[in-house]
């Protein structure tokens, strides 16, 4: 199977707080990649750990067979060429318009002419249904509208990986299936590799091709969509069909006992 | 007991300090050594020489003139007193080019443009720009902190120039117009005291060490904030506080070595 | 291309700072614009400088006709020297003028005045050149020498007008 990110042994932490302990995955090439889990298990630090914005305490990652944290800071800004993320709020560059917020990337990194530049963003608006806002500013779009202009501004250079960060998180879900058939039909029309963070199980296992579940430091299991709604495994079981009680702890970790602190 | 707990205190605090420090010099380093790209960042320079020098300029003007016309006020009752209203032009002219032009400014400044910018720096990290930006492989240091760096070093001597003039010209205004000193000695007066190289030149180095000083602990405190709205409040607080004792603090250096 | 306001406004903004810093040079600092090769420098010996400065003026009768370019001690006979650049259009002054170190009013600067000296071919004077020396030079005058010499020439006779003209022309010419 051809990998294009492979994570050996990644270890990380917050100061005293462990986030990562051994974990090892893979995201296949050209496929839709889900990271599910709960909340507070630093599935987006995994992204940001991929994109080398943070640097692990021990294990590697490999991009396309390139150790992205052994690069110094130039080659990495190249290596990041090939990547781009859809951040959770969007992270629309507030006093750009939705144009120039999407021809900002294009702009940065390609010397192409103004006329060329239009229409490559007006193709990418129009990927996401957005050509008609082009000239609004970021504040004046729903949460929906600008998470789509984000997109826009991610595919702008036609990276080989994108991550979304939680693009699901606050969508109505007429906005959802929208984003979700945005997700796939980019994947499928531009041949790109996507990770998906998100706990939206029952929707991003509509279309995604594979799936791990992340919590508490490791990773607690990994495989297709059916493999892993069949899966015998309790923490999957309890994950997927979203039950409040099972072997995942809801609580935050604490050393001393309940009946002690009362 | 309590003095070594005092002392570790002052430790973790004077560590927290220096870490800072480093991190503010590496946030420089990265931001200004390198490849320059100016034709990418012009436009940006000319935006934020606007944001943070052009929108500046009325308070400038406004307690420039001010400032001269008390100068000019009290100096003449002072001077008065001993027949030497004559002075009045001098006394004004070295106060304002010696102290009060480069301080005021940049205490000024400090206040109106420093803050904005820790602000809107903050603002951006908290809303993930910066992320996004470093995703896009574009470097945050380069094309957001670099271009306001030059733009404070930039507008902070020319608005400390407009200062003074204005003050000076506030002093006339009270003392010859108003008060009756004679426009002749007034003027004649300052340009024998006044001396191109040991004053004007010494006002225009301290304004650009104190640009320099207000822009960097501004973008700093906007760039290592915590991104929360007490974050930036906070790392906005601290701006105007920082860089106004830096500015008082640098300026009794400066002038202890200088003169 | 479309015309900006901002990029307008940063033009107004740079060139009234421009404007400003000008009019500071020229109006408050009284900054003329002499340069170096309009100039030529002579210097003179003196027993005392007192408390002039590097670009203190050069005045005769009062107008400003050039200015103090270096201050030193000759490293041989131990006595200081003043090197003044004047301009090089009163290029009519001879080598018999006197320059004395005056103070302007009773607490003002000091500066250098010179006294310009008769001009004869025959008796071997000739006009200052660049690099000349002034022989006749006049000290500054030290308020504690001038003090001692007033007493004691009180004690001696009655012309105390007299000491105090030699106050001032007490310099002697070192060669």
């Amino acid at each position: 199977m051809n990998n294009l990110v492979e994570i050996k042994d990644l270890s990380f932490s917050y100061g005293k707080r462990i986030i990562y302990e051994n974990v090892s995955l893979e995201i296949p090439k050209g496929k839709i990649t889900a990271f599910m889990g709960p909340s507070g298990t630093g599935k987006t630090t995994m992204l940001r750990l991929i994109g080398g914005q943070l640097v692990p305490d021990a294990g590697s990652v490999m991009f396309d067979g390139i150790n992205v944290h052994k690069l110094s800071r130039p080659d990495l800004y190249s290596l990041r060429r090939r990547m781009s993320m859809l951040f959770q709020s969007g992270a629309l560059f507030t006093d750009l318009n939705v144009f120039d917020n999407v021809a900002y990337p294009i702009r940065e990194h390609t010397k192409l002419p103004e006329e060329v530049i239009r229409d490559m963003v007006l193709m990418k608006l129009e990927a996401v249904g957005l050509r008609g806002a082009a000239g609004l500013m970021p504040h004046e779009l729903s949460g929906g509208m600008a998470r789509r202009a984000a997109l826009a501004r991610s595919i702008a250079l036609d990276p080989e990986l994108i991550m979304y960060d939680e693009p699901f998180t606050g969508q109505d879900p007429i906005t959802m299936a929208v984003l979700l058939r945005l997700i796939k039909t980019l994947n499928r029309t531009l041949g790109l590799t996507s990770v998906v963070v998100t706990h939206d199980v029952s929707e991003i296992l509509t279309i995604a091709d594979y799936a791990y579940i992340l919590a508490g430091t490791k990773v607690v299991a990994g495989g297709t969509p059916e493999e892993l709604k069949k899966s015998e495994d309790p923490r999957v079981r309890q994950f997927i069909k979203g039950e409040y009680d099972g072997p995942v702890p809801f609580n935050y970790p604490t050393e001393v006992s309940y009946l002690k602190d009362l | 007991m309590f003095i070594l707990n005092l002392i570790l205190k002052l430790g973790s605090w004077g560590q927290r300090r220096l870490s800072a420090i480093g991190r503010a010099t590496i946030m420089l380093f990265y931001s200004l050594v390198g490849r320059p790209q100016f034709r990418k960042n012009f436009p940006q320079l000319i935006r934020q020489i606007y944001v943070v020098g052009v929108q500046s300029i009325s308070i400038i003007v406004v307690s420039g003139l001010f400032i001269g016309m008390v100068l000019g006020l009290q100096g003449f009752h002072v001077l008065v007193d001993f027949m030497a209203e004559g002075a009045l032009g001098q006394m004004v002219a070295l106060a304002i080019i010696r102290e009060l032009g480069p301080v005021v400014t940049a205490l000024l400044f400090a206040g109106r443009a420093g803050s904005a910018l820790t602000a809107e720096i903050g603002l951006k990290k908290a809303t993930e720009q910066l992320l996004s930006m470093e995703m896009m492989a574009v470097d945050p240091l380069r094309r957001v902190i670099a271009p306001r760096f030059w733009a404070g070093v930039i507008s902070l001597p020319l608005l400390t120039i407009i200062f003074t003039l204005v003050g000076i010209f506030g002093g006339k205004l009270v003392g010859v117009d108003w008060l009756g000193v004679d426009d002749g000695i007034f003027w004649s007066g300052m340009q024998s005291s006044i001396d191109f190289w040991d004053d004007l030149m010494m006002c225009a180095i301290k304004s650009v060490v104190f640009a320099i000083t207000v822009i960097w602990i501004a973008l700093f405190n906007g760039y290592d904030l915590v991104p929360t709205s007490v974050g930036i409040s906070k790392a906005t607080t601290n701006t105007v506080v920082q860089s106004s004792l830096a500015v008082l603090g640098l300026d009794f250096v400066l002038t202890a070595v200088m003169f | 291309m479309k015309f900006s306001k901002i990029e307008f406004t940063v033009g107004c903004f740079i060139v009234a700072a421009i404007i400003c810093g000008v009019l500071l040079a020229l109006k408050v600092a009284g900054l003329t614009f002499d340069f170096k090769n309009d100039c030529y420098t002579v210097h003179g010996y003196f027993d005392n400088v007192g408390s002039l400065k590097l670009r203190s003026p050069v005045k005769i009768g009062g107008v400003v006709v050039g200015r103090v370019s270096n201050i030193y001690v000759d490293p041989e006979k131990l006595v200081p020297v003043v090197e003044m650049e004047i301009q090089r259009k009163y290029n009519m002054l001879s080598s018999e003028s006197k320059a004395s170190i005056l103070t302007a009013g009773l607490i003002g600067e000091q500066y250098i005045g010179i006294t310009p000296g008769f001009y004869d071919e025959d008796m071997g004077t000739t006009y200052l050149k660049d690099g000349d020396r002034i022989n006749d030079t006049g000290s500054a005058i030290v308020l504690e020498d001038l003090i001692g010499k007033f007493l004691y020439s009180v004690n001696k006779s009655d012309s105390s007008s007299e000491s105090s003209s030699s106050g001032s022309g007490d310099a002697e010419n070192v060669q």
